[in-house]
């Protein structure tokens, strides 16, 4: 009896010593999480059921905040836009990067030339950027584009002034400017597969297109889940573009609710809405999150 | 021109190669990577060489080459952007910066990813959770109180109820590396790297009496290393491209980086400079990102397969 | 498992909670020094080597000579939006910080001011203001702001164009259009004669609402007013606002002298206005530092007087303005309008103002900012200050004063009135008032009177029925 309470004695110090171990290497993530992130915006999500004197909480109004930011008249139209958004990035921007990663991962020539040239969009300052789209897209002979479609003798189109389409124009921007820095995680991801694992499917009798669906992806799987939500996450808060290319115009046609939420907090002066529109904004990406996983999971099970 | 014999397996390999058709897929992907190269670098070069032209010039013709290029106009506005953004001193500035952006990155979120793989301890489902939840945080909600935060840092409490020291850390770097380090994406990132390497590893190494930090350090980051270099390329990068964190914590101009020096000349009036020089400093700006992709873009390399290493 | 994270998820909200609570904005930076200075932060200062730098450290350290009880601190902190509530929020502003007309709105709502009344009173700042200037510093009575320049909106032309289009005298002052109908007129001659864009005005970021609003008041809309019960009304729903629409969506459509882009943000606007693509804006004399960054020749640039609309002839007033943190101390406050009258915005004409008012247009010269457009009249009686400003004016001088004759003489022409900007909810009034014109611009067949009732009506519940 003694000896055993010795041992689990014993051991229970063991696991405690384990758990200590763990504990203090994750420490550093959690507090600077926790300062950096958690503790402010648990406050801003506080602010966001106060009345608000700029900064500085005034008196408790409940849902009020949020009562102004959804019964706005704008409110549908931007939360649609974002969906438009999300919608064609994914579209549009989901498998460039990951292809381009693979193609770049199978040749020899000119290999880190390549790689280098195409990464070159992470590197360029977004002010240059937004330049040179300020000339591909500009709406008269001189636009680049409208060149090019003078070329094969069509009149000059109007792009970014088309409200029916300028989301789309402003996701192509999107995708030319950041799907270098995806695709190099893309890359760095495709380098650590072990690379036994194509010998031995070759020697199963696999053909490259095979190789690809059986080997390839399912070693990418939980990198690509990880970049859908973090795709998801970024465009649904989209602010520089539409703030610089079309001011969310024409006539509110491509407002997000980044771009939204900035004309609340640091336009307009409206802090109890910015804060309110934020944390619901946050609650939308818990949930959309949530879902992506379940069925994420629920393909993963059936497969 | 090389042959392909230096190919590694991948979806392609030797025996595909010697067929035709597999010729042909290789060049298609090659081919397809010439044109998306041409599609960034056109573009850059475009970018550089508008730097070279007359703000007037700029905007008025998309034409790739300036009308007329004079070396000496053009070294004007060369040494004008370099004294107007003080460029030898904040490029120091964002050296600085960009090494603890670095440490942050690499280590912070690289520890925490290794203890939500590789521990089944108490707390750290919960964590792991939370780390995900911060992914959505939008930052506006919290722009403002964390700014707040750093003027009595780390406990914001009111003289009746003060927690320890408090230092204000604002007109400092801290802020900046802390916010390096706060990067839900990049422990999820690392986490999902370490998920692959067997957790067999760890305990063997543990049994041969190697602390948790050894392990961290001499096993699991080389195993993991082209990810490691993409977040440690990433948090250089950071720091040559935000002006908006050190713009905003930091007051002293001497300490400035050389975004945030950029953005302080766009738009106030007073300073606001020709586009041309503007242009000119944008480049300058990416020269270090550009270079430290170059230099580190070579340790992405695979062929550290886990069998051997398992062997 | 449940328990054990509802527990841990309550043990870090408290800690939060605890944050929340200390959380108030504290003024940092004590206002006395160990010599027993008061010290005052100033915004604005220079960050590039050069002339501005070097004057305004002389001027620091002579003041600084003559006032041994105040040590000036640099900040090179500008008004911003992005950083403002931060800053704001944390008392991290500096003690003098510059902005916008346009920002103190909020400056005043948020309390990141100062009431300064009494400082100016010690100060001997008694009944010194222009009528139009102090309703726009002012709150129930109490001054939180001390104005440096004002402006008016004219109407900025580019001689180049002019001289093409055969607009000009051979005085080598331009013809005038007097109306908005004139306008038409001329842009359409500089269209047939030069193929550039006759008129425009901006469209994006809450810039075209603010550039349009001088527009609709000179065709007889008033957008709010203020009722007894402190609530406001929307009234921008009427034909006057019908009007002053067709005018901008004549101008694409009906008349072809408007540019081919038509989202048109700032600095889209100014360039394409520097570059001469453009024959006439609506802009002020601060437009000048705008037009540096896209080197306009000094010798294109002309402004003259806002035209007259169907109802009256009217002009927005804007300007800069100086605003002292909240918190600040009387010291501080005090020594504060000091170091303004230093840097030659008071009202005196002793020799300190005299040299800051030449040495900033030196200033002017040495950045190749263009110098010869005149300024509004902050103060009433400066009839000396005024003088001695023209005639520094005219000595500085870099662009051709008979462009700009025209609108340095109406500054002292009665008969424009000078309107200032929507006092609730401006920003918001921008927002909706940009998309509408938007919409006139990109759809030919916009049903105006529809789209302003309905402006009118979102207006009115979104934002002044949900006042802050």
């Amino acid at each position: 009896m003694k000896a055993n309470t010795k041992i689990s004695r014993e051991k229970r110090k063991q696991k405690l010593k384990r758990y200590l171990g763990a504990w203090i290497l994750l420490l550093p993530a959690v507090i600077v999480l926790y300062l950096m992130i958690w503790r402010p915006s648990f406050m801003g999500i506080v602010w966001s059921f106060f009345k608000m004197k700029g900064y500085t909480p005034t008196e408790f109004v409940g849902l009020d905040n949020y009562i102004q930011v959804i019964t706005n008249s704008d409110f549908g139209r931007v939360m649609w836009n974002t969906v438009q958004y999300v919608f064609w990035s994914f579209l549009i921007g989901f498998l460039p990067p990951l292809l381009l990663a693979f193609m770049l991962n199978e040749i020899v020539h000119f290999r880190t030339t390549l790689r280098t040239a195409i990464y070159l969009p992470a590197i360029l300052p977004g002010v240059s950027i937004l330049l040179l789209w300020y000339f591909i897209y500009f709406p008269n002979e001189t636009g680049m584009l409208n060149m090019l479609l003078a070329k094969f003798g069509v009149d000059p189109y109007v792009w970014l002034n088309d409200s029916r389409f300028t989301i789309i124009f402003i996701v192509i921007e999107m995708t030319w400017q950041g799907f270098a820095a995806t695709m190099f995680l893309y890359y760095a991801s495709i380098q650590g597969i072990d690379t036994t694992l194509y010998e031995a499917a070759t020697l199963d009798g696999a053909n490259p297109f095979q190789r690809f669906i059986h080997v390839a992806l399912p070693q990418m799987s939980g990198l690509v889940v990880l970049n859908v939500v973090r795709q998801m996450i970024g465009v649904f808060q989209v602010l520089q573009q539409p703030m610089v290319m079309t001011g969310g115009g024409p006539n509110g046609a491509s407002t997000s609710v980044g771009y939204q939420m900035y004309q609340y907090g640091f336009v307009q002066g409206r802090v109890g809405q910015a804060l309110a529109l934020g944390t619901i904004v946050f609650a939308i990406l818990i949930v959309a999150t949530c879902f992506y996983f379940y069925l994420n999971k629920k393909v993963e099970e059936n497969q | 021109m090389k042959r392909f014999s230096g190919k590694q397996p991948g979806i392609l390999n030797q025996i595909d190669l010697k067929s035709f058709k597999g010729k042909l897929l290789y060049w298609i992907f090659f081919g397809v990577l010439v044109i998306a190269a041409l599609c960034t670098v056109l573009p850059a070069v475009w970018m550089v060489l508008s730097a070279f032209k007359s703000t007037q010039e700029m905007y008025s013709s998309a034409a790739f080459l300036p009308k007329e290029f004079s070396p000496s106009y053009a070294w004007e506005r060369i040494t004008v952007a370099w004294k107007d953004l003080a460029l030898g001193r904040s490029m120091i500035n964002t050296f600085i910066v960009s090494l603890g952006n670095v440490v942050a990155s690499v280590f912070v979120c690289g520890l925490a990813g290794f203890i939500l793989s590789k521990f089944r301890v108490p707390g750290t489902k919960l964590i792991f959770v939370m780390v995900v939840w911060t992914m959505m945080m939008p930052a506006i909600i919290r722009t403002v109180p964390t700014y707040m935060s750093y003027i009595s840092f780390p406990f914001v409490i009111d003289d009746k109820l003060s927690i320890g020291t408090n230092y204000n850390i604002l007109d400092t770097y801290w802020p900046i590396w802390l916010t390096a380090g706060a990067n839900s994406f990049e422990i999820i990132l690392f986490k999902n790297n370490f998920d692959a390497i067997p957790t067999s590893l760890v305990e063997s190494a543990k049994l041969d009496g190697c602390s948790n930090f050894k392990i961290f350090y001499k096993i699991m980051l080389p195993i993991a290393m082209p990810v490691v270099v993409y977040v440690a390329i990433g948090a250089l990068s950071v720091a040559w491209s935000d002006y908006f964190t050190p713009y905003l914590v930091l007051k002293d101009a001497a300490k400035m980086t050389t975004p945030a020096r950029l953005f302080m000349l766009k738009d106030s009036s007073a300073a606001s400079i020709p586009t041309n020089v503007y242009m000119m400093g944008l480049i300058f700006a990416s020269i270090p990102s550009l270079l430290i992709f170059c230099l580190f873009q070579k340790h992405i390399v695979g062929g550290i397969s886990l069998g051997a290493v398992k062997g | 498992m449940k328990a054990k994270k509802v527990l841990a998820i309550v043990v870090i909200l408290a800690l939060a909670v605890a944050a929340v609570t200390g959380c108030t904005a504290t003024q940092t930076g004590n206002d006395k020094n160990d010599q027993g200075q008061t010290v005052i932060s100033v915004g604005n200062w220079p960050t590039k080597e050069g002339t501005a730098l070097d004057l305004i450290t002389k001027q620091k350290a002579e003041f600084e000579e003559a006032n041994p009880d105040i040590s000036i601190v640099p900040d090179t902190w500008a008004f911003d939006l992005q950083t403002f509530y931060s800053k704001a929020a944390a008392g991290q502003l500096p003690n003098v910080y510059y902005s916008n007309f346009t920002e103190i709105e909020k400056i005043i709502s948020g309390d990141y001011g100062a009431d300064i009344t009494d400082g100016l009173k010690r100060a001997g700042y008694e009944n010194v203001y222009n009528e139009s200037i102090l309703d726009l510093i002012s709150r129930d009575g109490k001054i939180y702001t001390y104005p440096t320049d004002a402006y008016t909106l004219g109407l900025a032309y580019n001689a180049d164009l002019f001289e093409q289009a055969g607009l000009m005298n051979d005085d080598g002052t331009p013809q005038q259009p007097k109306t908005w109908d004139d306008v038409i007129e001329f842009g359409k001659k500089i269209k047939e004669t030069t193929g550039k864009a006759g008129f425009i005005i901006p469209t994006m970021n809450n810039n075209g609402g603010w550039i349009f609003s001088p527009i609709a008041w000179s065709y007889g809309v008033e957008f709010v007013k203020a009722n007894d019960d402190g609530s406001y009304t929307a009234t921008f729903d009427c034909q006057e606002m019908y009007d002053a629409l067709k005018f901008i969506s004549d101008l694409k459509w009906e008349h072809g002298i408007f540019v081919d882009n038509i989202l048109i943000d700032p600095d889209e606007y100014y360039r394409q206005f520097s570059l001469g693509n453009v024959g006439m804006i609506l802009g002020a004399p601060n437009m000048v530092d705008r037009l540096k960054k896209f080197e306009m020749p000094f010798e294109n640039i002309g402004i003259m007087p806002i035209p007259e609309g169907p109802a009256k002839h009217v002009t927005l007033t804007g300007g800069y303005t100086a605003t002292v943190s909240a918190g600040a101390t009387e010291d501080q406050i005090d020594a504060a309008i000091k170091w303004l009258e230093k840097t030659g915005k008071g009202f005196r004409l002793d020799d300190v103002g005299k040299q800051a008012i030449e040495e900033e247009y030196q200033k002017k010269i040495a950045t190749n900012t263009a110098v010869g457009i005149d300024t509004l009249k902050v103060y009433k009686d400066d009839t000396e200050v005024a003088e001695f400003r023209k005639e520094m004016l005219e000595k500085y001088a870099n662009v051709d004063l008979n462009h700009v004759k025209l609108y340095n003489e109406s500054l002292n022409d009665t008969s424009i009135e000078l309107h200032p900007e929507v006092e609730i909810c401006a920003q918001e009034l921008y927002g909706t008032l940009d998309k509408l014109i938007q919409e006139v611009l990109t759809n030919q067949n916009a049903d105006i009177p529809s789209l302003v009732s309905t402006a009118n009506k979102e207006f009115q519940s979104n934002y002044l029925d949900n006042l802050n």
